[in-house]
């Protein structure tokens, strides 16, 4: 009784679920305003956040409680940027794959090629963002071997790239 | 009650060949043919339970026998439908191709083990083979396919990919029908006969939903991403000259 009870509610549950995510996973895009809603992403300043010279540089440098401080900011800006940065790649999923269905086929090659590229810094992010709070808590942690900031220079390139051809609705300028 | 159940059952299998004859129609069959031949399996099956249904006296051995083949079916059929809908939202990516395949693997894998044992667990055993057969797989096939679903759902989410109106419509139909087998199966394993009607018709609702769905999301025309022309803006001349300079340079 009590078995049949959970897995009817389980059912219920599931198909609360699944209605929800097909939903958001439908295909709703106006351009123009995921454009709006990029945010620029300074990849100098990512990448002298994620340097371990850095780190050590602070950490001969400063007492103790003063380089856990400093740390800690640095990491949290860091995760602030990955997040911002994979943002940025899943409206660029988007304007990829508008350029997919393009009947100009080299328009469609640049358009997988972006959409891969993007793709592939989500889930670096999904695995960085919680690395990055583990090194918030231990200094010094492997924080993983992520190309995240040369990925996204390549994205951004792939979408200058692909603004010659289709129009990105000023994306390029807002990375 | 007794039209409730007719309608449940002869209702949906003709609104199933409908759905099959505009997805051959679309030619949608060429992107995902396992949809095309799970829908004409799951017709055949009707076809044959409704020549059991005519045939006197009634072949109770044989038509539980059918159920029980074509329901096992059905299941191998809409686990190769949830497999293709994989390839074709994250396979296809050469980058995703390994990973997905493990995820999916390894999500198959877990969900059939679970189902095995939860199933194993639930049965309540009757002196017919072919009935206890056929909840079992009723049961796991749900299971299975609703965790399938969940798994995909949530990694196409995680990453963004978005679907394209008719896909998600399959999902969701299918979705929604392993919902309710879901629920309704475990009662049945629970309360055994008593509980046969009200299971019967709580699972023929759901594939009635689930047809509707299909059937809506074919006829919807597929929305183009919109966007208001391409007009070129100082800044974006600005970033393309800054960019090709650093590829220049």
């Amino acid at each position: 009784m009590t078995l049949a009870a959970i897995f009817a509610l389980l059912g219920v549950l599931a198909l609360g679920a699944i209605v929800c995510l097909a939903k958001s996973n439908t295909r709703n895009g106006n351009l123009d305003e995921l454009a709006a809603q990029l945010r620029p992403v300074d990849v100098r300043a990512f990448r002298n956040l994620m340097d371990y010279g850095e780190e050590q540089f602070l950490r001969e440098n400063l007492s103790f409680g003063d380089f856990r401080s400093v740390h800690r900011e640095r990491m949290v800006a860091a995760a602030e940027y990955v997040q911002c940065a994979a943002k940025n790649a899943a409206i660029l999923v988007r304007l990829a794959e508008a350029a997919r269905v393009s009947a100009d086929p080299e328009i469609v090659t640049a358009g997988e090629r972006l959409l891969e590229n993007a793709l592939k810094l989500r889930l670096y992010a999904l695995q960085m963002i919680p690395r990055l709070y583990v090194a918030i808590l231990l200094p010094g942690v492997a924080r993983g071997p992520y190309p995240l900031a040369e990925n996204y220079d390549t994205m951004r390139r792939q979408v200058v790239m692909l603004g010659l051809r289709f129009p990105t609705h000023g994306m390029s300028s807002a990375l | 009650m007794l039209f409730l159940r007719y309608y449940l059952w002869i209702v949906p299998n003709v609104l199933l060949g409908l759905v099959l004859f505009l997805f051959l129609g679309r030619k949608l069959h060429f992107q995902l043919p396992s949809f095309a031949i799970y829908a004409a399996v799951q017709l055949l099956d009707f076809l044959a339970t409704v020549m059991c249904a005519l045939h006197s006296p009634f072949p109770y051995r044989v038509y539980g026998w059918i159920l029980a083949l074509g329901d096992g079916l059905n299941a191998i059929l809409a686990v190769w439908v949830l497999y293709e809908l994989t390839v074709k939202l994250v396979l296809s990516l050469s980058c995703f191709a390994k990973l997905s395949r493990r995820l999916f693997a390894a999500s198959l894998a877990v969900l059939l083990l679970s189902s095995a044992a939860i199933s194993g667990g639930l049965s309540d055993h009757s002196i017919h083979r072919a009935l206890n057969l056929f909840e079992d797989i009723n049961f796991s096939s749900a299971f299975i396919e609703v965790g399938l679903l969940l798994v995909l759902l949530v990694f196409s989410r995680a990453l963004n990919v978005s679907w394209r109106n008719w896909l998600v419509g399959i999902a969701l139909g299918f979705g929604v029908d392993a919902c309710f087998d879901l629920s309704s199966a475990a009662w049945r394993a629970v309360y055994g006969r008593p509980a046969l009607i009200s299971v019967d018709i709580t699972q023929g609702i759901g594939f009635h939903i689930c047809v509707l769905i299909w059937l809506v999301y074919l006829l919807l025309p597929e929305r183009p991403s919109r966007s208001s022309g391409s007009k070129l803006g100082k800044e974006e001349l600005e970033a393309w000259s800054e960019q090709l300079e650093k590829i220049v340079h």
